[in-house]
Formats: structure tokens, sequence, C-alpha cells
């Protein structure tokens, strides 16, 4: 099938009136979620997967999409107009965009904002469709130690790029893997880790774990703080941008796109990390650096367009490799694999309608936001006057509901309250979670593709470095690990993760 | 007496590590080629108890870093027993009287709660929950006692 066949394929599919509707439904509820500071992303995404197992997995998928990309604009709303980061990715949005606001452009930067993360969104579902087939083709001649070795690499880029200390994060992971160990061990029958629970014998609910570290803990650290105070809302006065404004922002618009497209390829990247770097070489590459933060349009666009970018991007690898670039696509995988799908090259193969399906769906809802979001913005937020107070019970309760809907037995609710007070120590001791369920869903493909290597190689762990493709991960691993190590980098990246 | 985070992190990994190499013993470790159950699990959990070691020793060695503040345990302490009170209460009382009775119970959480507003959500929640995942999604859960 040529690639306009396929992309053929996936709008049909995706245009069918239950995927729209779904689409519309994530692309909403991310919305909702990027405006209310206190939940992100990982938790709406949490708390709604037990909804998709009820789902045929192509509508799930598109919503867990539209949750993901739907945040990412959600959260420039507010950053713009309340000063409030939605969204730890836009944070950067903040700097200029209400300063922007507060000079009464408001609406230039919100529309810079949206047609920015619409532009990128394009290109970028573009990208996903002619790069995703080829990559997958290569896909075919990996073997078992090229997954390992691609798996290790995976772990290692995630621990190089997360925030604070990269030993901690070490831990994290194989915290995770060990974790993925619970169960039943496939190649003996026996039972690890369980505990005498049979209801661990399938292993740790996903869900459990995925709610407990990033939706409850999150609400109880957010109650320990008592109610700040709400800065003053900006007045919109003006939606469309001006000649001007758009003169001023195609370029920073592709340049971030660019940056987003590379670094949410990346395991590890993603969004957070796109628009942070692509706000620091806008302030680069200006004539002016000095009025950043004053009111850039340039600061809004660049980073906008990137967390889009970077956030679609990181559908690469998932697709592609199977193998989850960030926390949030390790939940779409989580979620792919309780619907019995194994993510990796096959999909494409297996299920066309579900692997082009998903991309087409990407570039429909990143339409839905601009159309539906712009007029919406107003509603949007009226939505942060619902206090905490009140909002944080909801989310509690939801949360309860899902994770007994899960397996319909109240054994998940136990393993969620472990996982709370297991997620609010790690918060408490700077232990970053996302490591930890990277380690969780890629530690039982390690295992299976580790256990294959050794009997192809008679037991010889020289095989990782023999076969050319691992051989490359394993040496791109090692100069990372390197570059980890050597103090001048480590304090370079120190100070790159200050300006959060 | 307080402890810094890496120190506390570090004992946490260690004997987290320990144990999993103490009871993954027990399970056939085998060899690479044949590897048993225990393998892997020994090797992994090795590496979260050699991390552990390494952030302790640091922590020791240093003395100085930032020191483990838990904050108010309320939140804690309430959000858990709302989900431990909905596993015991949903099989028995059904989906529409254990959200209802939860909302206020949730409510404790933080002093900020104000009830009137608590009583004013509490049937539009029990409402939308169970119409979602009873009705809506027909999960297998008895909307009532009887």
């Amino acid at each position: 099938m040529s690639f306009f066949d396929n992309l053929w394929l996936g709008f049909s599919v995706a245009s069918s009136p239950m995927n729209l509707l779904f689409c519309l439904v994530g692309v909403l509820t991310g919305t909702l979620i990027g405006v209310l500071p206190g939940i992100g992303p990982l938790a709406a995404v949490a708390m709604l997967m037990p909804i998709t197992f009820y789902l045929d997995p192509v509508s799930a998928l598109v919503m867990l999409a539209g949750i993901y990309y739907g945040s990412q604009y959600g959260g420039s709303t507010t950053s713009i107009l309340v000063n409030l980061p939605g969204e730890s990715s836009s944070v950067v949005t903040c700097l200029d965009g209400y300063q922007m606001a507060r000079k009464g452009r408001a609406g230039s930067a919100l529309a810079a904002a949206a047609l920015g993360s619409f532009f990128a969104g394009c290109v970028v579902t573009v990208l996903i469709a002619i790069a995703s087939a080829p990559l997958t083709s290569f896909a075919f001649r990996f073997r078992a130690p090229d997954y390992c070795a691609l798996i290790l690499f995976g772990l290692i880029s995630s621990i190089v790029l997360a925030r604070g200390s990269p030993l901690k994060a070490v831990a994290m992971a194989f915290l995770g893997i060990l974790l993925g160990t619970v169960g039943t061990d496939l190649n003996t029958g026996q039972f690890r880790y369980t505990f005498g629970f049979f209801d661990l014998a399938e292993g740790i609910g996903f869900i459990a774990i995925g709610m407990g570290l990033f939706g409850t803990c999150e609400i109880i650290r957010n109650l320990q703080q008592r109610e700040a105070e709400r800065s003053v809302m900006a007045r919109i006065e003006r939606l469309w941008p001006t000649r001007e404004d758009f003169r001023l922002s195609w370029r920073p618009v592709l340049r971030g796109t660019g940056i987003g497209a590379v670094l949410g390829i990346l395991p590890g990247g993603g969004a957070l990390l796109s628009s942070f770097a692509a706000y620091a070489l806008e302030k680069k590459v200006s004539k002016t650096p000095e009025k950043f933060g004053t009111g850039m349009i340039e600061g809004v666009a660049a980073p906008e367009a990137a967390n889009n970018a970077g956030a679609q991007a990181s559908f690469i690898p998932m697709l592609a490799l199977g193998l989850p670039s960030n926390a949030l696509i390790a939940m779409m995988i989580g979620t792919m694999m309780v619907h019995g799908i194994t993510p990796g090259p096959r999909v494409i193969m297996d299920q066309p309608e579900l692997y082009w399906g998903l991309i087409a769906s990407m570039w429909i809802g990143n339409l839905m936001l601009v159309i539906i979001n712009l007029p919406l913005i107003g509603v949007w937020v009226s939505l942060l006057k619902v206090p905490y107070r009140v909002l944080y019970i909801g989310i509690i309760i939801l949360c309860c509901v899902g994770a007994y809907s899960e397996e319909n037995a109240v054994f998940t609710l136990y393993l969620l309250a472990v996982f709370s007070v297991a997620g609010f120590v790690f918060i408490k001791l700077n232990c970053e979670p996302a490591p930890l369920i990277l380690g969780f869903i890629l530690g039982p493909m390690f295992e299976q593709n580790l256990r294959r290597s050794l009997v192809l190689s008679d037991g010889s762990w020289g095989i990782f470095v023999e076969r050319p493709i691992s051989g490359v991960f394993v040496a791109v691993s090692a100069v990372l690990v390197a570059i980890l190590l050597l103090p001048a980098i480590r304090r370079k990246r120190e100070v790159a993760f200050q300006e959060d | 007496m307080s402890f810094t985070k890496d120190g506390v992190a570090g004992a946490l990994f260690l004997l987290i590590g320990l144990a999993g190499i103490l009871i993954g013993r027990q399970y056939s470790v085998g060899t690479a080629v044949e590897m048993g159950a225990g393998y892997f699990p020994v090797l992994i959990s090795s590496g979260v108890a050699l991390c552990g070691a390494a952030l302790f020793i640091k922590a020791l060695v240093s003395g100085d870093g930032e020191r483990v503040e838990w904050g108010t345990l309320r939140p804690l302490v309430v959000v858990v027993a709302t989900i431990i009170l909905f596993a015991l209460l949903v099989e028995r009382v059904g989906l529409v009287l254990t959200v209802f009775s939860l909302v206020f119970f949730c409510g404790l959480a933080t002093v900020d709660t104000k009830w009137r507003e608590v009583a004013l959500i509490a049937p539009f929640l029990t409402a939308f929950v169970v119409g979602l995942f009873k009705y809506a999604l027909s999960m297998p859960v008895p909307a009532w006692p009887f």
C-alpha cells in the first residue's frame, strides 16, 4: 500500500463518528486538565485509563493521545491569561505570555500559541507518517540482543535527561524493573514476589502504579499547601494576531517545531525539554535578547510550537519500536497491552487501522483544538474559579472508582493505597517517578530479550557488542554514562535544569 | 533529629534491594544460559541495593544536604483512608452509598474544606459516577446494598 492509501485508511478510521467523538472527548478533557493547575496529563491519563478498557483499542488510544496534546494546549491558555502554568511544559510560556497579556495583547499571545501549536502538530503528524514506516521496517531486523541494547539505551537516556540526582533516577529505574518482575515468571511458571497474594499472580496492575505515583500522591502534596491567591486575570481584547505578529512569529514557530520534533523522539525528551530548549534558542538568536520576559511574541510562539511538536514526536519511538520515550507514553503502552496489543513494529502490519487511525486522529485532534478552543477560552478560564478544595474530592473519588473498575476487584484499591503512600515518600525524597514507570513497562520486555540473547550466545555477554545494531546502542549508552559522570558536564546539566 | 533526603532515599533503596536479593535467591537462580526465575530479579535487586548504598554513603560522607520535611500528614492519611474505605464498602453497600459518604469523608483531607460546598457537590458527583460507570460503561458493581 502506498503512503496515501495508508493516510486515507487512517483518516477513514479516525473520522468514524465513534472515534471523532472520543477524539473530541480526549482533547476537551486534555484542555481541561491543562487549564487546571494541580492535575497533570499523567494523572488524567491514569484516571481515565480504566474507562478506555470498555472502548475498542483505536478509540481508547485516540482519546488518550487527545488528552496528551490537549493538555499541552490548555496549559498555555492559563499560563498566558493568569500566569499559572497548568502544565510543567508551559512554564516558559508564562514568561512572555503573561507579560503580553498584561499589555493587553492576550489575544495575540493566545492565537500565536494556538496557531503555532497547530502548525507544529501538522508538521509532526506528517513526519510521523513518513518516518515511522521506514523505522518500522528497520525495526524488523532487530533480534533479541538488539532489543535489549535499545531498552538499555532508552532507560539510560531517560535518566540523563531526568531532573535531579542521576543516581536516584538509576535506582528508580531499577526499582521499576524489579516491580515489573512481580507475578508469574513466563519461562518457569514460578510465582515471584507475590507474598502469597493470588491477585499478584498476573503482576502488579498498571493502573495502581500509574495512579498512585502520578495521581493521588500529587493531590496529597497539593493539599499540604494552603489555598494560594489567584492572580488577576488579564482581559482579552482582540483574538486574531496582527500582521506584525505573524511576521515576527513564523520563524520562531519553525525553529520550535524543529527542536520539538528532534527532542521529542529522544527517549526522555518530550514536551517539557522541548519548550525550554526552544525558548533558550530564541533568546540566543534574537537581536534583542534582553527584551525576553517583557512580552515578546517569539517567546510564546516558539516554546508552544516546540512543546506540541515534542509531545507528538514522542509517539514515533512508541509506534515504531514499542519503546516509551516518557512516562505518559509508557502509560499509553500500558493501555495497549491491556487491550492485548504488543506495541512495536508488528502493529503497523497486523493492525494498520489502529496505527494509521491514531496518526490521522492526531491531525484531526489538533484541528479541533484550534477550531473549538479559541472561541471557548472564556469558558476554560472560568473553570479556574472552581476551587481546588472542591476539585480534589472529585478526582479522588474518580480514582477510586477507576481503580476498582480495572479488574472489578478491590485488590487494585489496596495496591493504589500502597502506591499513593510510596509516591508521597518519593516526592518528599526528591525521587522522580518517571524512570520507575519506564522501568516497570520495559522490565518484562528486557528480561525476555535478555534470556533469549543469552541462550543464543550460549551465555556469553559479548553478544551485545558483537552484533552491529546492539553494539551501536551499547556504545551510545556508554557515551551517555560517561557524559553523566564527567564533572564539567554534570555542572552544566544542573544549570540547564535550574530554570524550572 | 532529621535526616537528609539522599540518606533516607539511599537507606530505603538499600533495604528494598537487599530484601529483593534475599527473596529472589529462594527462586531457582540458574546460569546465564539457563536462567531460572530468580536470576533476573537478583540481578536487578543488586542494582537497587548498590544505588542505595552509594546514595547512603555519599550522604553520610558529605553530611549536608536537603533535610526531609514531611509536612502535615493529614491529607495523606485521609486520602489513603478514603481509598481503603472505598475498597471495604463498595461491594457491601453498593456504589451509590459508598461514593456519597466518601465525598464527605474525603473532605476531611484539608482544613480549607467548606462543608456547604461538599454537601452541594455530593449528589451531583454521586449521580455522575454512578451514571458513567454503572450505567454508561456497565461496570458489574451493585448500585445499592439490596
